[in-house]
């Protein structure tokens, strides 16, 4: 009881900082909305479309015509500008102006009539991967529905009925099924883990200043006299007013991804939001461990933002854990981040069963272990003066 | 006479003073800490670090299951043609597609291949063999690498039965293969051929790392003044001057030695050429000079800049329309970013080291850069005027 009390003490002495300072306030309430505002409103709409790419038509045909409104019918590409020289369009590679060039041969609608094979040439430019990814199979597809529609008018001229025809062309036949993020929107895909990062990040910080603010303007002893030189309530009454305000906002992250953005929870929220609560104490966690060995709050500010923001490389989200080198693999482990990501691409887009959510749940549990390791230095650098530096 | 001893005078006076403006600006940097690991420490460190993690490039043999239901030549032609695929890995042959589901669930495979009984069957009774193919979305880089080489499996087996059907028809083989392939499609990839994830991101990531570090090491340098009592820094532009010319050398030894080191390490592109690419860093570290100036003008703590700026770092990224491209976010958004140094300047880096372009090519880069220099010049003189009025 007498804990509660202290924790209650510390708690409104933190609120009445927090209301006092502004630096505190802004990146309290300010910042992670506007953060989550900005990621809704770039990953709204959440597909790679029309991208511009130059055109040369050496063959000037019908039927070349005909192949460039299939390319443009494809969601992702859109021709934008006409050239006449492989040197001009690829100016406008260079400049960055176009993402690709596709090439017509001359003699292509007369090869097609002589039944000879032509040669279609598409240059794309490698330095935007999620350009020429979508550039590559939205053309790919294309010239090939170009080409089966060729065939298949060939052989329906040569006798062949139109059923046997369709048979012919394409004797194996895959039926694509995408169990997750079915219309593959990079929205849903991307937009979570940077609003939770951000999360990440905003927790990191606030917690780090919380703590390291009391040494850096030497008014540790103030804290402690508060909590009744109780260090356990000292940290937790500091850390609630962070832990409750960012609760708040991850589950206003995930009203957001599933209500604002419409993409569907495939498995339990019940285990995204508890999952949410343990991902906010780890990073607590964290940034009580490198405040306290540190006890210098810039560095530590320095070390947990660097740490924290570094987790959204290291997750894989963007470039697999699994194509990683060797040597970096098992190191994507040590942030909560990559856990996270893991338990919400089950629960919120595969809809995993609970029993195989329960290793990246338990995982980040682990994180939370850290603070017990520290509790004598806490003691130490909010007693000995030697600590109270403003370096 | 008497004219010219005043005229020397008085540039060797202005000399001087410009000497002891760039002396304050490296002892400012060296006597704090914070802005000492910001501005000279954490460039090449970040870099390091994320090119560690990006440096494998690219994304080979992702494991798949394959459940064959058909057990005939046919199939197994199939199957092993997907396993000699760079693309992907045979990881797993289960008996049924639940047991595959539970391959998935557990984050072994990223994808299913379904070859039903009758696969062979159709194949040699002149009709469409289907095959199943199951995804997961959840990860777009790993869905296009399963995709495509199933894809291109299939397409290439279909092919090699149409023909097969075709010559048994009497057609000879070259007549066989053009009415199969009519349009053919030729892809190359420019500027990055392998296709190599950290080629791709490096650049982005470096250009956006020097603006942050310099405007929060900025930032934390001016607040330092003001938390000590000093009084604040007028900016006149002899002193902006210095303090371009320090930043200026700084970045640019990094860079240099970035580029030589770890870039060639890991070989991403540098292909344009030394003296543009110099001269365009040196305009961009310019406009983001000016545009830490600018943002310095309103902290008074020195742990506020990073507790306020850090959080800007991925949406600056993600504002250059590079990452994630341009054209798939409102376009509002797109120019608004080009407010920021990082947008042109990734663009214009992007440009001449990746892409081989010249200075000509990237002039609207570099416009932008100049105008935004004076722009953030004016503005950080601006407010420092107003501001230093008003103290005592």
């Amino acid at each position: 009881m007498r804990l509660i009390n202290n924790i209650i003490s510390v708690f409104k002495y933190e609120v009445l900082e927090i209301a006092r300072n502004r630096v505190y306030l802004i990146t309290l309430l300010i910042l992670p909305f506007a953060t989550l505002l900005f990621f809704s409103t770039m990953f709204y709409g959440g597909s790679i479309e029309n991208l511009p790419i130059v055109l040369i038509d050496n063959d000037h045909s019908a039927s070349s015509r005909q192949l460039v409104r299939m390319v443009n019918a494809t969601r992702g590409v859109k021709v934008k500008y006409t050239s006449t020289s492989i040197i001009e369009a690829e100016e406008l590679l260079r400049r960055g102006d176009a993402y690709a060039i596709l090439l017509i041969p001359e003699g292509m609608e007369r090869d097609i009539y002589s039944g000879n094979t032509s040669q279609v040439e598409c240059y794309i430019s490698g330095t935007n991967m999620s350009a020429s990814g979508v550039i590559d199979s939205d053309i790919q597809n294309s010239i090939r529905t170009f080409s089966t529609g060729l065939e298949l008018a060939k052989l329906t001229s040569t006798g062949t009925n139109t059923h046997t025809a369709t048979q012919e062309v394409m004797p194996i036949n895959f039926l694509t099924h995408i169990i997750s993020n079915p219309y593959i929107n990079y929205g849903y895909y991307l937009a979570p883990i940077f609003m939770f990062v951000a999360l990440a990040l905003f927790t990191t910080l606030l917690t780090t200043y919380a703590i390291g603010r009391e040494l850096y303007y030497a008014t540790a002893q103030r804290w402690m006299s508060i909590s009744s030189n109780s260090t356990l309530a000292a940290v937790i009454g500091k850390l609630l007013p962070t832990t409750v305000t960012m609760l708040i906002f991850a589950e206003l992250n995930y009203f957001v991804i599933f209500k604002v953005m419409g993409m569907e929870c495939a498995g339990s929220h019940a285990i995204l939001t508890i999952g949410g609560t343990i991902f906010i104490l780890a990073y607590q966690s964290i940034a009580l461990f490198i405040t306290t060995i540190t006890s210098n709050m810039r560095l530590a500010l320095s070390l947990g933002g660097g740490y924290t923001v570094m987790a959204f490389t290291f997750s894989g989200i963007t470039f697999p854990t699994m194509a990683m080198f060797n040597a970096v693999r098992p190191l994507t482990n040590f942030f909560p981040l990559t856990w996270f990501t893991k338990l919400f691409v089950d629960q919120a887009m595969r809809g995993t069963p609970i029993e195989y959510s329960l290793k990246p749940l338990f995982s980040l549990t682990l994180f939370l272990v850290l603070p017990l390791f520290i509790g004598k230095r806490l003691r130490r650098i909010t007693s000995d003066k030697q600590y109270w530096s403003n370096d | 006479m008497i004219d010219m001893s005043t005229a020397i005078n008085y540039i060797s006076q202005l000399f001087a003073r410009f000497k002891e403006s760039i002396r304050a600006e490296f002892l400012a940097i060296f006597r704090d800490k914070g802005a000492l690991l910001l501005i000279v420490i954490a460039l090449p460190l970040y870099t390091i670090i994320y090119a560690t993690a990006y440096g494998s490039e690219v994304v080979r043999d992702v494991a798949i299951a394959v459940v064959d239901n058909d057990k005939t030549s046919s199939s197994r032609e199939l199957i092993d043609g997907i396993a000699c695929g760079p693309n992907t890995l045979i990881r797993f042959e289960p008996q049924s597609i639940i047991e595959a589901q539970q391959l998935f669930y557990k984050g072994l495979i990223y994808g299913i291949v379904y070859i039903p009984n009758d696969f062979e069957r159709n194949l040699l009774q002149g009709t469409v063999a289907n095959i199943g193919l199951i995804l997961d979305g959840s990860h777009l880089l790993l869905y296009r690498q399963v995709l495509e080489q199933i894809a291109s499996n299939t397409l290439t087996q279909g092919a090699t039965v149409e023909l097969m059907r075709l010559v048994g028809r009497g057609e000879s083989k070259q007549a066989a293969l053009d009415t199969i392939n009519p349009v053919e499609l030729d892809i190359h990839h420019l500027y990055n051929r392998s296709l190599g994830y950290g080629s791709f991101v490096m650049p982005p990531v470096v250009i956006v790392i020097i603006q942050q570090t310099l405007v929060i090491g900025l930032s934390m340098i001016a607040a330092r003044r003001r938390t000590r009592g000093l009084n604040r820094e007028l900016l006149s532009p002899l002193n902006i001057t210095a303090k371009l010319l320090v930043y200026i050398f700084i970045y640019t030894i990094n860079l240099t030695i970035i580029l030589c080191t770890i870039w060639q390490i890991f070989g991403f592109p540098f292909t344009g050429s030394l003296g543009d690419i110099a001269i365009f860093t040196t305009l961009y570290i310019s406009s983001v000079t000016a545009l830490g100036l600018a943002v310095a003008q309103f902290f008074k703590h020195r742990e506020a800049p990073l507790m306020l700026l850090l959080c800007t770092t991925i949406p600056i990224l993600l504002l250059a329309g590079v990452s994630y491209p341009r054209e798939a976010f409102p376009s509002w958004l797109y120019h608004l970013g080009r407010l920021l140094p990082s947008s042109s300047g990734i663009d214009g880096f992007i440009a001449l080291a990746s892409r081989g372009a010249t200075l000509s090519d990237v002039v609207p880069e570099i416009a932008t850069l100049i105008i935004l220099t004076f722009a953030y010049l004016l503005i950080a003189h601006l407010i420092n005027i107003r501001v230093s009025r008003n103290l005592p």
